[in-house]
């Protein structure tokens, strides 16, 4: 076994098949089933690329993202916290990931999962409607968002534009299943992207199949 | 920076945004699964028997006969004099043992049974006490599934009532994007005047009390007030209207 570096606290464990790997931040719990591995003295959390669309998007060729230790992380639609638990690997404990999630269902799990790793600010509350929790946050390195809505492009938009510092990058994973079931996937991403244009520079698209049905993670820079 | 005054407000606000809906979705899936293991359970639970007791498995093919008539006892003795027929089998002869384990499966199903009909008992109450008037429109089961399919009374009532007339028939209405026709009716379908209705008038009647149960939500969710004989006096007068209309 050996580790080779993604980016900072994110590895490829290269055994018989390559696995993705956190560098665990808080102990040695596993978060959602995964599996934890202790190597060279360290904890590594496996990042599976079925639970979560930004691992996916590391198995297919992604090299390289602006995160890093310490930053402010606005991510939405945080669901129960699979993703948010590795986001919170990466930035530290001195970073900060200010998570919204409105189904109370859902946000449950994220709310405990805050009461252990304390760099995780849950907020229950509608995306569409940042001026409800504007007051709260800061303004951000890294925008991730993963909401299957008609309208997560203008979230997103909408989102950026408050919280979002210049120069920094936004992830942003588009189904396009929840914008158009009859139209073909792709032709929905270049429309989304065209929205996007103005705004943004598009670095990547990356299509998660076969690890995500009908997803596609964009990679942007807020010009 | 300390997170501990957004865990406290998040708290604060699932416990707020958790409603009676939520207990309502809840329980119809729970009921709808107890129903499902009851099915699975008695099929494979008669055909068991029936290698024991063919003559008797043959004659207790229903569900709850099944359980009923053997929840006591399930040996050839008692079983052949309570159903009139002969001790002499072609089955497999069984060890006591094996018997015991045969009837202790029968009084869980029947347990399941029991189960199952205390659910939808509270539920129906549950509804009839909360949604008045969509209980009076719909019946209680029929509402208790709208609010299901809707995800909550608030989204249902947001609904317009061509929405609600073809809830429940969303493959149908999918399919409807290539060529079909559109559907005429979803689980409003079950409704006691659509099945009274004549296959021709069904789209109509349900059209009717689409409309009714979407005002009927309104009142439900808006209002909070009781007004369901005076919505059930105009119905029943558009449904009579719409059933005359074509001479049947």
């Amino acid at each position: 076994m050996e580790l080779k570096k993604v980016i900072d606290r994110v590895y490829w464990l290269l055994d018989k098949r390559r696995t993705l790997v956190t560098l665990s931040a808080y102990g040695e719990k596993s978060v959602y089933g995964e599996k934890i591995f202790n190597f060279g003295g360290k904890i590594y959390r496996e990042w599976v690329p079925y639970r979560s669309k930004f691992s996916a998007a590391f198995y297919k060729g992604l090299n390289g993202v602006d995160i890093k230790d310490s930053y402010k992380v606005l991510y939405l639609g945080a669901s129960s916290g699979t993703t948010v638990s590795h986001v919170s690997d990466i930035v530290g404990t001195n970073g900060q990931v200010f998570a919204v999630e409105i189904a109370e269902e859902m946000a449950v799990n994220l709310i405990l999962l805050a009461e252990e790793r304390n760099n995780i600010f849950p907020i229950v509350d509608d995306a569409r409607k940042p001026e409800n929790y504007k007051i709260d946050i800061p303004m951000c390195d890294l925008l991730y968002q993963d909401v299957a809505q008609r309208d997560q492009t203008d979230i997103f938009i909408k989102n950026s534009d408050l919280f979002l510092k210049s120069g920094k990058i936004g992830i942003f994973a588009i189904k396009t299943r929840s914008i158009d079931v009859s139209t073909d996937p792709k032709e929905v991403v270049r429309n989304e992207i065209r929205k996007l244009r103005g705004k943004f520079d598009i670095l990547r698209e990356i299509n998660l199949y076969p690890y995500q049905k009908d997803h596609s993670l964009l990679i942007l820079r807020k010009k | 920076m300390d997170n501990k005054n957004f865990v406290l407000k998040a708290r604060k606000k699932v416990k707020e945004g958790l409603s009676i809906d939520d207990l309502i979705r809840k329980l119809i899936a729970f009921s709808d699964s107890l129903e499902k293991g009851e099915n699975t359970l008695f099929e494979q639970l008669n055909d068991l028997y029936f290698l024991y007791y063919p003559e008797a498995a043959n004659k207790l093919k229903e569900r709850d006969v099944f359980i009923k008539e053997l929840k006591e006892a399930c040996n050839r003795e008692d079983v052949s004099k309570k159903l009139g027929i002969s001790i002499e089998s072609m089955g497999y002869d069984l060890q006591d043992d094996e018997i015991q384990l045969l009837s202790l499966s029968i009084n869980e199903i029947n347990n399941i049974s029991d189960l199952r009909k205390i659910v939808s008992e509270r539920l129906s109450e549950i509804i009839k006490k909360n949604y008045p008037n969509l209980t009076a429109v719909l019946g209680s089961e029929i509402t208790a599934r709208m609010i299901y399919l809707a995800g909550s009374a608030y989204s249902l009532m947001l609904m317009p009532s061509s929405k609600i007339q073809v809830l429940g028939a969303e493959k149908a209405m999918f399919a409807a994007r290539r060529k079909k026709a559109t559907p005429k009716y979803g689980i409003i379908y079950n409704h006691e005047l659509v099945i009274s209705t004549p296959d021709k008038l069904k789209g109509k009647v349900s059209k009717v009390i689409a409309a009714y149960s979407s005002l009927a939500a309104k009142t439900d969710v808006l209002s909070k007030e009781d007004k369901s004989s005076k919505i059930i006096e105009k119905m029943m007068k558009d449904i009579s209207k719409a059933r005359t209309k074509n001479g049947t």
